[in-house]
């Protein structure tokens, strides 16, 4: 499985230089601009996602499914390594903001503080683990081409989703729900929170990858 | 001899295809043409043991072992050579070797760099301009770097010039020296499989129509010419297989002896090739042929 993790990675050396890239324009577009720490989570995701993009774009575009279940390795495999590249890809857009981020202060930036919180850290891997975990069954059941538009939405939502939620709950204050649930928030202790956020981002990958291992194993290619 | 691949009573079924019962079987140490028009079952009697779609029924064996079941042990000892490159395209030689030799326990550097350089490949140049030849002697490169016992090919040779056909052929007639290897490989250029298959298996419409030693096949089988006037409505039921022209009939039978018993000195009877065989098989489930 290790091997298929490696070879998301060295399909795709140069998006390396291209995430570093990327990560300067996250931090001035996202973060400098509003100096939130929104630069450095939106950043790394979106490296997250270039990497997602470009590695089952690039299984896809040969047909290469062909060749890698004509090796010896299983199905499962196939699919677990894809939501470990997860993961791993999460690790690679956290890294290279960090050192963007070390670099952007170097040259003068102001840089927010806490910039790489540990919640900032943990909010990269659970943003990029619940976008996958739905774009994934999708993308196993109908190939990357069919789904690159779904995966372009999911970014966006991700992307959009924080203020327009913000927004939305400040104008939607007096609701009885909404009330319920910020009272439950503001009430409980950080570590209930954090739990509960772990637990459902846990619960909805393994559904995801049960989901995705039933369409892989079953599928003709 | 131990079978090296066995399949029994395999079914597949698709909306306008359906490969039906199929069975046949290889032994250790041969090589196993697999022929048949286009859309009679080839590449998808491969898929099936390459375990890239699934079986509605039947076994497929391979070193005695389930295809399904101990896929990642069976397949650390198939060396495939299929007919598109199913590689990235955008990496170079170098490059894609270096992702797949991890994932063989067996994979031989050394073979592999021996093979690139006896089949003139450049090692950085990308697989997109690699032309189809270079393409199939890179696949045949990696399938033959990690010590596989069988090796499964589709189609190898279509496309591809002379002079590397019978390289490759040569190549595959070396390996065989190892008894412990065999080669399974599906043609419909079927002068290749004369030189080199010891078994033909023919499929045909998702069935299989023999799976024999060639030598058996071309033995059995003769090509009988003749005047038209031999023929009439008795006469042609002893054929498989007729063509007429305005000159006379050519056509296929397994029975020799009852066609010179019948004919005596009257027509003439050749050997024929595995295509006349394809060909005239093929064209016989139609029964009755005018000319083509």
């Amino acid at each position: 499985m290790l091997r298929l993790i490696l070879k998301d990675i060295l399909i795709q050396k140069k998006t390396l230089l291209t995430a570093f890239i990327y990560g300067f324009f996250a931090i001035y577009v996202f973060g400098v601009k509003y100096y939130t720490n929104g630069g450095f989570v939106a950043g790394a995701v979106a490296i997250g996602y270039l990497f997602i993009t470009y590695a089952v774009s690039y299984d896809d575009k040969n047909n290469c499914h062909i060749a890698l279940n004509s090796l010896p390795v299983k199905r499962i495999e196939v699919v677990l390594a894809k939501y470990l590249s997860v993961v791993l890809f999460g690790c690679i857009g956290i890294f290279t903001m960090i050192i963007d981020g070390f670099l952007a202060e170097l040259f003068g930036f102001a840089m927010p503080k806490n910039y790489v919180a540990i919640n900032n850290v943990l909010m990269v891997f659970g943003v990029l683990l619940v976008m996958y975990s739905i774009y994934y069954p999708l993308y196993f059941r109908f190939g990357a081409v069919k789904m690159n538009i779904v995966n372009v939405f999911l970014f966006m939502t991700i992307i959009v989703l924080p203020k327009a939620l913000g927004e939305f709950i400040l104008n939607h204050e007096n609701n009885p729900l909404i009330k319920e649930v910020l009272n439950f928030i503001r009430n409980s202790p950080k570590s209930v929170i954090q739990i509960l956020s772990f637990a459902a981002v846990a619960l909805i990958s393994l559904i995801s990858i049960g989901t995705s291992t039933r369409i892989y194993k079953s599928k003709d290619f | 001899m131990s079978n090296i691949l066995e399949i029994r009573n395999l079914r597949k079924q698709y909306d306008k295809f359906s490969l039906k019962d199929i069975s046949f079987s290889l032994e250790r140490g041969y090589i196993m043409g697999f022929i048949g028009p286009n859309g009679a079952g080839k590449s998808t009697t491969i898929k099936l043991i390459m375990n890239l779609i699934k079986r509605d029924s039947g076994e497929i064996k391979v070193f005695g072992l389930d295809n399904i079941k101990n896929e990642k042990e069976i397949k650390e000892k198939i060396g495939f050579v299929y007919d598109e490159n199913y590689f990235y395209e955008h990496l170079s030689i170098l490059e894609m070797k270096r992702i797949i030799a991890p994932f063989y326990k067996h994979w031989d550097d050394g073979t592999f760099k021996k093979y690139i350089k006896d089949f003139n490949l450049p090692p950085s140049r990308k697989i997109k301009d690699l032309s189809k030849g270079m393409k199939m002697k890179f696949s045949l490169a990696l399938a033959l770097s990690h010590r596989a016992e069988l090796i499964i090919m589709d189609e190898p040779t279509s496309g591809l010039d002379p002079v590397f056909r019978i390289e490759m052929l040569e190549i595959l007639q070396s390996l065989i020296q190892d008894e412990r290897v065999s080669v399974f490989f599906s043609t419909h250029i079927t002068t290749d499989l004369e030189k080199i298959a010891d078994y033909i298996t023919f499929i045909n419409d998702g069935s299989i129509v023999f799976s024999r030693p060639k030598d058996d096949i071309l033995e059995s089988f003769a090509l009988i010419k003749g005047g038209k006037e031999l023929l009439d409505k008795d006469t042609r039921k002893e054929f498989l297989a007729i063509k007429e022209n305005s000159f006379g009939f050519e056509a296929l039978t397994d029975n020799t002896d009852r066609i010179k018993k019948i004919f005596k000195n009257e027509v003439i009877i050749e050997r024929p090739t595995l295509e006349d065989i394809m060909v005239y098989t093929v064209r016989g489930e139609i029964k009755c042929l005018d000319s083509y």
